[in-house]
């Protein structure tokens, strides 16, 4: 009797002290984070896995309109007049926020599990990684749905939220703060991040920030801040020695080869231009050519003019028809759900940050500086691999820019002002890089840092008409995260 | 009572001549066998003896003395001596019948104790003969337990809610308990995947296992009270199986039953299809709308006679020099006449009317310390189409022991079952959201194929040779397919349980209780090099093929090269494993004891219990497996790449593993027998959420009571009413939503999807951000209950009145994004759930001929979502599969599109509350804003009537049993008949006589136009895709939606039972002969449904819909 009580008692109390344990026990094949390993497979999902050229190059004018036999696609079509969109769908506005916010996370994960696990100088390639992502995100984040960077505005100017710590509950609320907190944090993030990035432990690099893609992201960073030596040394380091063979070289390597080759190789990671790739959930390789605000006639003509500036034509080949001109930029990898009914996810390669972009950045500083001759280089650098048969004797000279770049002050008004001699180069930067980068949605972040006026011509003839301080040029900000208190853009 | 009366009178006259004297007998049970040491003593005294081995015994009694035989397991009995001198006894078997005892898995209390809401039910009451599934003879059974046969296949489960379920999002399945033990499935299916018609279906049913002539009865414990020790996993109910055992001191009996059952047939006369004729019209109208042209037939993806035409047209012959079919319109017409007369009987082509057999023998016996029960049982069905079969054995082992004294019990139970199934080859279905669809590959359910094939179509031509249409850019023929596409299953069960019940003292009982679950099963889906599926993997007959067929690879290293046959020789063979260990460990006390002359009464019951399951799956494609030649593998290595760049697993595993902790404890207390009070506790740990410790413990508490009125002064010498009693008992139970676990953030590994196989890495992504407030989804459960017996209980009633509001439910909520999860599950929901049950049974009439019984019982519930964070999109609301939810309406509500007549094309409008948007294109299955504006509430999908009638009347030898299900209150969704682009494969229903022709005729008709090829390539309808959604919207609009009520006579068996004198003739203890048809027809059904089983989904894969079965049944004891 009394055996069995205590063997009982025993038994009841080894149960209670097992309790624990036993429930310690996973229920299911998740993955716990138990090393730098893990820690830089979490960073590999910490870049926005969304297209953001599917939205916002209907906005910016490289659009034209090709007519109602022209295929219509909402995004394009509610975005090339600028409305606001909710659709939650791929492509859009909405999708790319979620996308953003989801590699931020990412990111702040990486940083708490860092902490956790007491990592110390041997993980802080991880951490610089984690910063740079985290600042890149929030960056492109607050270049699409907060005004353009105003030091004198932006300690009012709404911001978007700056998330640096994982979210812990269901909801929770979220402030916008200013577009000036926003540019402090991402600073902060991606100075202490810069120095601590280490390329030699990524698996696929170019999937990675980098040095070279960091100091890119860099450069477009005081680009935007108007730190113009700083652009002119991140540059430096992001092209390195020997810059020529790192630019996408239309005139050789592109020119000869077929519409599929062209755009398997333009979002390679055997490319030597792409410094930052990202695999995005995305249909846009559906659409970019066909929809209906596109590239049409005009824009054709405008954005890849017979010859260009240097009196030659642009290695450029214009595929399709009027409904359908495009270059090929992007391949679609489509992941099967379901193969008879055709089922399945889309994704298309994107372009983050490339080497063209950091030279013309970098160009555009030197202007800015006054080293008209650097600028110069640069501008005849990039022209030498994308027009076809290109000498060295199609440079152009300072006298050239002057003439050929001769532009009215009032187009670009950006927070700063551009010295009169500048003032061509500027210009000449701009252009190469609306030709250079058509349809990968960059266009509009230089609409609205140089804060352009921007007119929309339909079909009919109707202009509409975006002003410099149009509301419009913040995007709205997502219905659902309105309905979560996240404040409105005003309109 | 006038004998009562002079009986007294007698006792008295004899107790004033009381002299002692000896008395002997002999005691025996009912099989007349001896029964030793039965304590006999002369009642108010300590004067006793026992029964020596032969049962005998002597003692001294006087006349006016009573003696009181006792013997443990039997029911004491006492005898007046009076004058007799030899008193012989015949002692009954102490069971307590059943009505009288609440089996609730952890106790056994008397009904007059308990407090919550359950019903009994007898296994051999409703027990459907034919139908090897026991949880289907269920439905209609029990007031508030609403089943559907969502599927008629052997092994699917039906849909089992009890009281409407308390989960959004989650479970709404009831716990099975199978004696004493939670029976966990082999593999988890939720609602939508229960109506999938997906492999993984036919091992939904939690009893599939189960010999049903094993079970000795259900109980359905409905409220928080009565599920109370189930605690957190209690919340949708609990069903107690109790399976049958032995007796003590028993005959051992044999007893032998078989069943033969035969279904019927479906017949084209029950739907409203089309004959060959009529459909060969609508194809010649479709030939001048420019569909069935030759080269889009000749080199598209499917094609029936039209195809076949212009085959011949192309086809040489060299034996004649010209084409097998000469290109004139007289040829074609001709050849065309051919399969108009045809008229294909597809259900007598596809479906057999082979029997099915069950045969079952059982041993139960028992001796002075022994209990045993075994059984051995064979199931076989050799198919009701040509491409299923099943085959299963079970065992059953049951044998307890009683030891030291009868304080100790110990049993030993072993059960299981072994059985090998023949489904026709499916693949998963998948859902397309963007024009709202469900699609399945290569799908040959022979009964879908009955209902989707053309009858211009012929399975064998005139020399009797198979004949083949085109399908997915091969030849098709459905009885080829079906030899050459078939998944073999294989399910092994065994389950091992010991439970010790040790008396400590009187008052004092210790239970221990270990059970041990192995199941496994096992599929092989083979598809031969013979099938259409691996004629689909090598068409590339032309260019146009090649560069069409997606089963083709095109090598993303190699832009410029033409697609590639990957699978050059062989077949496919894949492999599926589900397994499951499960181990339940339980240590419980059990006090009970009476003061004070009986009046007062407690019991104290509480325990400690473990629950362990472990479930792993695992699943392999083989490609290029030559089932001709011996199986050697023959794999293109581009295969692999194909599967690979493709983001398909060509193998794949995983687990699952279920940890519980439970500690337990109920008290009750009554006065008198007259006032119960019960008050229960349930402390409960999971491991749902792995290391995290926030609300890993969960308290649950219920507390009721019961009065039981009959004992009162005033009505317990009523003549009427016999018994009364009210049971009010309010509670919380709870449940642990397996779908949503991150208390801790959720890391899970996967490959990044990238196109080149060379960038690809590893990476760790955030299923689900930490949700620190994640808690489990609860119920608070207001019962109120009354039973009335009259006439001695001749007529019984039941009524209960419920009112659960659930809280903390959890669904799926739409976040701001900003934090990284823009969708999320959490516990954001609340829905209430009022409801009424109605139980009669009635003993209408009682003689010894003669006797008529009937039990009937309804319930009706009333639900409402009232809170809610999710948006579901159109396509939810509009599907019927249970996932449209909105405040305001029940869980699962159907909703439609507004039909709003034809346009004048004769193509389907539809509001939309928006003059902007177009009300043909402008259908948008995705979208998820203010869409309750444009849509119509048409009404829940599962019936909240419910209930069944049964009659059973006995005369004689003969018995009859007749039982009639309904359930009423939902709507069905009419099967998707419409499409804007048909081909000549297609089957039409009778509404297509009656389509828009020409301009004028939508003032006439709703059935929308056939669109030619050049309206489809219009702008005007938005393109294909367009056309498409909003076809598929008209198949999801107001036209195309029926009542789901239904009165169904569910069975009625006829059967005889040989009388004592035949039996002792033949040498046999029992015989009864039956006949029984199972599910004969449907009363009422909305006349919309044209034939379509309200019940029954169809989607094809491996679900059949539930068949009318004649069975013949022998059971033979002896």
């Amino acid at each position: 009797m009394k055996k069995l009580k205590i063997s009982l008692l025993t038994l009841l109390s080894f149960v209670l002290f097992s309790c624990n344990d036993v429930l310690d026990v996973s229920p299911d094949n998740r993955t716990t984070i138990d090393s730098a390993e893990k820690i830089a497979e979490i960073l590999v999902n910490a870049y926005p896995n969304a297209a953001y050229a599917s939205f916002l190059e209907p906005m910016s004018d490289n659009a034209g309109d090709k007519g109602p036999s022209a295929v219509t696609k909402a995004v394009n079509e509610e975005m090339f007049f600028w409305r606001d969109f909710n659709l939650v769908d791929e492509d859009t506005p909405t999708f790319y926020w979620n996308q953003a916010y989801k590699a931020i996370a990412q990111a702040n994960q990486a940083l708490v599990s860092i902490e956790e696990l007491d990592g110390g100088k041997e993980m802080n390639h991880l951490k610089g990684e984690a910063l740079v992502c985290r600042a890149y995100a929030h960056f492109m984040l607050v270049n699409i749905f907060s005004k353009a960077y105003n030091p004198k505005t932006a300690s009012s100017d709404l911001g978007i939220p700056y998330v640096t710590k994982p979210e812990k509950v269901l909801l929770r609320n979220y402030d916008r703060g200013t577009v000036e907190s926003v540019y402090k944090n991402i600073k902060a993030d991606l100075e202490t991040g810069l120095p601590l990035i280490q390329d030699d432990y990524y698996i696929q690099p170019t999937y990675h920030f980098t040095k070279a893609a960091a100091y890119a992201f860099a450069a477009r960073f005081y680009l935007t801040t108007g730190e113009w030596q700083k652009v002119v040394d991140c540059a430096d380091i992001a092209l390195g020695g020997n810059p020529l063979s790192k630019l996408r070289n239309w005139r050789d390597n592109y020119r000869p080869i077929t519409f599929t080759k062209k755009g398997r190789l333009y979002s390679s990671s055997l490319e030597p231009a792409n410094l930052l790739l990202v695999s995005g959930y995305s249909s846009f390789r559906r659409f970019y050519g066909s929809a209906r605000y596109q590239l049409n006639g005009d824009k054709r003509d405008e954005i890849f003019p017979y010859p260009n500036d240097t009196g030659k034509a642009w290695s450029y080949k214009i595929y399709g028809n009027d409904l359908y001109y495009n270059i090929p930029k992007y391949w679609e990898y489509f992941q099967y759900t379901n193969q008879a009914a055709g089922i399945g996810s889309p994704f298309v390669t994107y372009v983050l940050l490339s080497t063209d972009e950091a030279l013309l950045n970098r160009a555009e500083a030197y202007a800015m500086l006054g080293q008209l001759n650097n600028a110069l280089n640069d501008i005849n650098m990039s022209y030498s691999v994308k027009t076809q048969r290109y000498t060295t004797s199609d440079a152009l000279t300072i006298a050239d820019v002057n003439t050929k770049f001769k532009v009215d002050d009032n187009l670009y008004t950006p927070f700063y002002s551009i010295p009169n001699a500048s003032l061509p180069f500027i210009h000449a930067v701009l252009t190469i890089k609306r030709t250079i980068f058509y349809n990968e949605g960059m266009r509009w972040f230089d609409n609205k840092r140089h804060n352009m006026e921007i007119t929309h011509t339909d079909n009919n003839n109707n202009k509409y008409i975006l002003t410099k301080t149009d509301l419009r040029r913040q995007l709205q900000i997502p219905e659902a995260a309105q309905v979560h208190g996240i404040k409105a853009n005003p309109r | 009572m006038k004998k009562l009366f002079s009986f007294s009178f007698l006792l008295i006259f004899f107790c004033l001549q009381a002299q002692d004297s000896k008395i002997f007998g002999k005691v025996v049970d009912e099989y007349g066998l001896p029964l030793e040491t039965v304590t006999v003593i002369v009642e108010g005294t300590t004067k006793g003896v026992v029964t020596d081995q032969n049962g005998v015994y002597s003692i001294s009694a006087s006349p006016s003395d009573v003696l009181v035989f006792s013997y443990l397991g039997f029911k004491t009995q006492k005898i007046s001596v009076g004058l007799q001198k030899e008193i012989n006894v015949t002692l009954a078997e102490d069971i307590e019948s059943l009505d009288a005892v609440v089996v609730t898995g952890y106790q056994d209390v008397k009904r007059e104790l308990f407090t919550g809401a359950s019903q009994t039910i007898k296994a051999e009451d409703v027990k459907l003969e034919g139908v090897a599934d026991i949880s289907r003879s269920l439905q209609g059974r029990a007031a508030g337990v609403n089943i559907q046969n969502v599927s008629g296949t052997f092994g699917a489960a039906p849909r089992v809610t009890i009281r409407g379920s308390s989960s959004i999002l989650g479970d709404t399945k009831p716990l099975w308990i199978i004696d004493g033990v939670v029976h966990e499935e082999i593999v988890n299916l939720s609602l939508s995947d229960l109506v999938s018609g997906d492999l993984n279906t036919i091992l939904g049913s939690a009893v599939a296992g189960l010999n049903a002539s094993d079970i000795k009865s259900f109980e359905i414990l409905k409220d928080a009270s009565a599920t109370a020790l189930y605690g957190a996993r209690a919340l949708n109910g609990v069903v107690v199986i109790t399976t049958k055992s032995g007796k003590r001191n028993q005959k051992p009996t044999f007893n032998y039953s078989t069943e033969f059952s035969v279904r019927s047939i479906p017949r084209y006369s029950q739907y409203d299809l089309l004959n060959s004729q009529e459909t060969m019209s609508i194809y010649r109208e479709l030939e001048a709308k420019g569909w069935l042209s030759l080269p889009n037939s000749l080199q598209g993806r499917n094609g029936g006679v039209y195809t076949s035409m212009y085959r011949a047209i192309n086809t040489y012959n060299p034996s004649t020099g010209g084409f097998l079919l000469e290109n004139t319109p007289e040829a074609k017409a001709r050849f065309l006449q051919k399969y108009e007369s045809a008229n294909t009987d597809w259900f007598s082509e596809l479906f057999k009317s082979a029997p099915t057999q069950t045969h079952s023998i059982s041993f139960s016996g028992g001796g002075k310390n022994t209990m045993n029960y075994a059984s051995l049982s064979y199931y076989t069905d050799g198919g009701w189409t040509i491409a299923d079969r099943v085959r299963r054995i079970t065992g059953n082992l049951r044998s307890t022991y009683f030891l030291a004294d009868n304080k100790l019990k110990i049993t030993g139970i072993m059960q299981g079952s072994i059985r090998n199934q023949l489904v026709p080859g499916t693949f998963d279905r998948k859902e397309d959201n963007y024009t709202g669809s469900f699609t399945r590959d290569f799908d040959i359910n022979p009964f879908s194929y009955a209902l989707n094939t053309s009858r211009t179509i012929r399975p064998r031509d005139e020399n009797d040779n198979l004949e083949y249409t085109r399908y997915n850019w091969a030849l098709f023929n459905i009885f080829n397919e079906v030899e050459n596409n078939s998944i073999e299953l294989n399910v092994n069960d065994i389950k091992f349980q010991l439970q010790a019940d040790y008396e400590i003292n009187e008052n004092l009982k210790y239970t221990f209780l270990g059970s041990t679950r192995y199941a496994n099963s096992n599929s092989e889906h083979s598809v031969t090099e013979n099938s259409n599926v691996a004629g689909a993997y090598r068409a590339n007959e032309t260019t146009i093929v090649r560069d069409q067929n997606y089963f083709l690879f095109s090598d993303p290293d190699s832009p410029n090269a033409p697609p590639k046959v990957v699978l050059p020789v062989g077949g496919i063979l894949t492999t599926d494993k589900n397994s499951l260990v499960t181990y339940t460990f339980r240590n419980a006390l059990d006090w009970t004891k009476r003061f004070k002359d009986d009046l007062h009464g407690i019991r104290i019951y509480g325990g400690q219990e473990y629950r362990h399951a472990d479930r792993s799956k695992s699943k392999n494609t083989g490609y290029g497996y030559q089932f001709s030649r011996g199986g050697t593998v023959f794999t293109d290595p581009d295969m692999l790449k194909k599967q690979i760049l493709e983001g398909n697993d060509y193998f794949s595993a995983s687990e699952t593993r279920q940890r519980e902790i439970t500690f337990f404890t109920s008290v009750s207390y009554d006065y008198d027998k007259k006032y119960v009070l019960k008050v229960s506790g349930n402390y409960e740990g999971s491991n749902r959420a792995g290391k995290a410790r926030q609300s890993r413990w969960l308290p649950t508490y219920t507390i009721g009571g019961r009065w039981n009125i009959d004992k009162e002064d005033f009505l317990v010498n009523s003549n009427t009413i016999s018994m009364m009693a009210f049971r009010p008992t309010y509670g919380l139970v709870a449940l642990l939503a397996d779908n949503a676990s991150n208390n801790l953030p959720v890391f899970r590994n996967q490959i990044t999807s990238r196109g080149n196989n060379e960038d690809r890495e590893n990476y760790i992504n955030i299923d689900d951000l930490e949700n620190s407030e994640l808690t489990w989804e609860k119920t608070k459960e207001l019962n109120l209950g009354l039973d009335i017996g009259l006439f001695n209980n001749a007529l019984q009633f039941n009524l209960d009145l419920y009112d659960r509001r659930g809280v903390d439910l959890i669904d799926y909520v739409r976040t701001s994004g900003v934090g990284g999860q823009s969708v999320k599950l959490g516990n954001n929901s609340e829905m209430t759930t009022k409801g009424i049950e109605f139980q009669v049974n009635s003993v209408n009439i009682k003689n010894d001929d003669f006797s008529w019984k009937t039990t009937f019982n309804i319930s009706y519930f009333d639900q409402e979502i009232t809170a809610l964070k999710q948006r579901p999109n159109v396509f939810d609301m509009v599907s019927g599969e249970g996932r449209g939810n909105a405040i305001g309406y029940p869980k699962g509500a159907l909703f439609s599109f507004k039909f709003e007549g034809l346009d004048e094309w004769g193509v389907p409008k539809f509001f939309f509350n928006d003059p902007d948007v177009n009300p043909t294109t402008g259908v948008d299955f995705q979208k998820r804003d203010n869409i309750l504006d444009f849509l119509k509430y048409e009404g829940p999908i599962e019936a909240n009537i419910t209930g069944g009638l049964a009659n059973n009347f006995i005369y004689k030898n003969w018995d009859l049993g007749i039982f009639i299900s309904f359930a009423a209150g939902n709507k069905v969704r009419l099967a998707p008949t419409y499409k804007p682009i048909y081909s000549d494969l297609d089957v039409f229903s009778k509404d297509f006589l009656n389509r828009w022709v020409t301009p004028g005729d939508e003032s006439r008709t709703n059935s929308p136009v056939i669109p030619s090829k050049t309206q489809i390539h219009t702008d005007v309808f938005g393109g294909r895709y367009r056309m498409i959604a909003a076809y598929n919207a008209y198949n999801y609009s107001t036209e195309r939606v029926a009542d789901g009520s239904f009165v169904r006579i569910k069975n009625i068996r006829l059967g005889y039972t040989l009388d004592a004198n035949s039996l002792s003739n033949l040498g046999l203890s029992s015989m009864r002969l039956g006949f029984n048809v199972t599910n004969p027809f449907l009363i009422y059904t909305d006349s919309k449904l044209n034939g379509q089983d309200p019940e029954f989904y169809r989607s094809g894969g491996v679900a059949f819909p539930i068949n009318t079965s004649y069975t013949f049944s022998l059971n033979v004891g002896f």
